[in-house]
């Protein structure tokens, strides 16, 4: 399997990024700032365990995601317009065990420094505000959709670092990708269920069931619809109204990552697989 | 079964056809030199054998293996020493040559592997901070791992100091003894010269020889190169040169009097009466034994310095 002796390489190599570990150190510093200011406060800060977690997510929500994109928006483009792919292709490997085995190593040195930050994280935040039985499954759930959650991100990523050579196109793609993926999405989506509705306000009140969908597709939705699965949140509660479809049940979120793991990874390998080096 | 085929492979970049139809076969067991000068196409070809690149005509196979159909089953046989790699920026000699022994599935031991290309000290440093010479020794060392059947080699002399160079020729002649085949591409003869069984020369993406060194001796004709000064030269006369029976060449030297002329051996006395009978004095003449620099020069039609 030449994938995983790629995956390990790529550990090696990405995982000494310093800047990775910068970033990741933010995310910790402001995870210890809100239990420090927490603390400060005397703990009432948060009314209960979900409450801390829900907190937790909206700080994860557009940190994850940077993270997950800085890791892989160079990851192919940078061994290709350097030249350190060669080495790579020089060896039994296809150019999809390639890509697989950095979407693999990327993965594992995306998820590692995060998932242990919110172990941490999730203990201490046990010890202020001791969870229940269900909160604490919900709580491993929540690791569990976060790490999809990234992976999203990240095969968007490689994806992008992929279909080119032209490295500015792949930074603006990234950026692009980084604002519309994290905060213009449900705009964009409001804008077109006005203007198909001529701009009627009802039309918002009672959103027609394939808005609901279109909501859910931003990986932020996704993640919240999920959360709702393992905790009580506010979070996601669009979804489990009385108006809301079927078919944004919390399956439709699995799905939702699924498809933003797979289609964009597809979509750059068939472009990377036919093109010349 | 022939170690390289390539059968009519043409590449063409927009405009220009950096390959025109190239017909190669290089057999189990030789060292073939791939010579041409920069820019002729060289490293094209080797980039479609590794599929880095699809020909847009023609196709070219690796012990039976499509390079493009089936890439993988292909580079199973090769050690390759591409052209424009670079090292990965945060792993150490010895990083890079461990993970070519994972990736092909090999067992050998990662400090006799740097120790033969010369490195063993710095292996545990960053690759990164390695000279290019260092780095070249070590890509060559991720080359060898494995005892490929194929060595592919593109420039591996470049970045190496005199005493690289002849550490890689011993290299190459050690690999091809335990049964490598070794193609090897470069433009400076004299390294393809000093250990080739047979060499194809290619210019401007059109392979214009492919013998052994002795047959293109030979196909000048024993070698014969005429100096002759004169005391005025004109078109007319060149041409009344080529047109001799036995002249290969005629072309005129730097200082506009003086006509360079490879001819075989026995044309000699032809020539000198060729131009008698065309009224053309002769100044002066002398003859020299055709260099293969010569025969390079005159294939790849490059000037000299």
């Amino acid at each position: 399997m030449s994938w995983q002796t790629v995956a390990a390489k790529d550990v090696r190599d990405a995982g000494r990024s310093k800047t990775i570990w910068l970033v990741v150190g933010v995310l910790g510093l402001l995870f210890l700032v809100l239990i420090g200011a927490d603390l400060w406060t005397d703990g009432d800060l948060f009314t209960d365990f979900t409450d801390f977690v829900t907190t937790i997510v909206s700080i994860l929500g557009f940190l994850v995601p940077l993270i997950a994109l800085l890791l892989g928006y160079k990851s192919v483009i940078h061994e290709r317009v350097s030249g350190s792919i060669v080495l790579s292709l020089s060896f039994p490997h296809s150019r999809r065990e390639l890509i697989a085995g950095t979407f693999a190593g990327r993965g594992v040195v995306l998820l590692a420094p995060v998932l242990g930050t919110l172990a941490v994280v999730g203990l201490l935040g046990g010890l202020m505000y001791p969870p229940s039985g269900s909160e604490l499954l919900g709580f491993a759930w929540f690791v569990l959709i976060t790490a999809l959650f990234g992976l999203g991100f990240l095969a968007v990523a490689i994806a992008l670092s992929m279909s080119t050579t032209a490295e500015r196109r792949v930074t603006l793609g990234t950026f692009g990708a980084y604002i519309l993926l994290v905060s213009f999405w449900d705009n964009l989506v409001t804008a077109t269920v006005q203007f198909l509705y001529r701009f009627r306000q009802e039309a918002l009140f009672t959103l027609p069931d394939w808005a609901y969908l279109l909501y859910l597709l931003k990986p932020a939705e996704a993640y919240n619809r999920l959360l709702r699965v393992g905790f009580d949140t506010t979070r996601g509660a669009r979804y489990a109204s009385s108006e809301a479809p079927w078919f944004v049940d919390w399956w439709m979120g699995v799905v939702v990552f699924a498809a933003w793991i797979a289609v964009p990874l597809a979509v750059g390998l068939s472009r990377f697989d036919r093109t010349d080096l | 079964m022939a170690a390289i085929e390539v059968n009519g492979v043409s590449k063409r970049y927009g405009s220009l056809l950096a390959l025109d139809r190239v017909d190669l076969a290089v057999e189990e067991g030789e060292i073939f030199g791939f010579l041409g000068p920069n820019g002729a196409g060289k490293s094209t070809l080797l980039n479609i054998l590794l599929d880095f690149a699809k020909p847009t005509h023609g196709s070219a196979t690796i012990f039976g293996a499509d390079c493009q159909r089936n890439p993988v089953a292909a580079r199973e046989h090769l050690g390759v020493l591409p052209e424009g790699y670079a090292v990965y920026d945060r792993l150490t000699g010895r990083e890079h040559i461990e993970y070519a022994i994972r990736s092909k599935n090999a067992d050998d031991d990662p400090v006799e592997i740097l120790r033969r290309v010369g490195i063993r000290e710095d292996g545990d440093r960053k690759a990164s901070d390695y000279s290019k010479g260092m780095a070249q020794r070590l890509v060559l060392g991720m080359a060898l791992v494995g005892e490929p059947d194929l060595l592919l080699l593109d420039e591996p002399t470049s970045g190496l100091d005199p005493n690289g160079a002849a550490e890689m020729r011993r290299i190459i002649e050690e690999e091809n003894e335990r049964g490598a085949t070794i193609f090897f591409s470069s433009h400076i003869l004299e390294q393809v010269q000093a250990v080739c069984d047979r060499v194809a020369i290619l210019q401007g993406g059109e392979l214009v020889a492919v013998d052994t060194i002795q047959g293109l001796r030979d196909s000048l004709g024993g070698g014969t190169k005429l100096i002759i000064t004169v005391d005025e030269l004109s078109p007319a006369i060149l041409d009344t040169l080529r047109g001799t029976e036995g002249v290969e060449t005629a072309r005129p030297a730097e200082d506009e009097s003086t006509v360079e002329v490879t001819c075989t051996n026995d044309a000699k006395m032809d020539v000198l009466v060729a131009l008698h009978g065309a009224g053309v004095d002769v100044v002066n003449f002398r003859t020299e034994e055709a260099s293969l620099e010569d025969m390079f020069i005159e294939y790849t039609g490059g000037s000299r310095q």
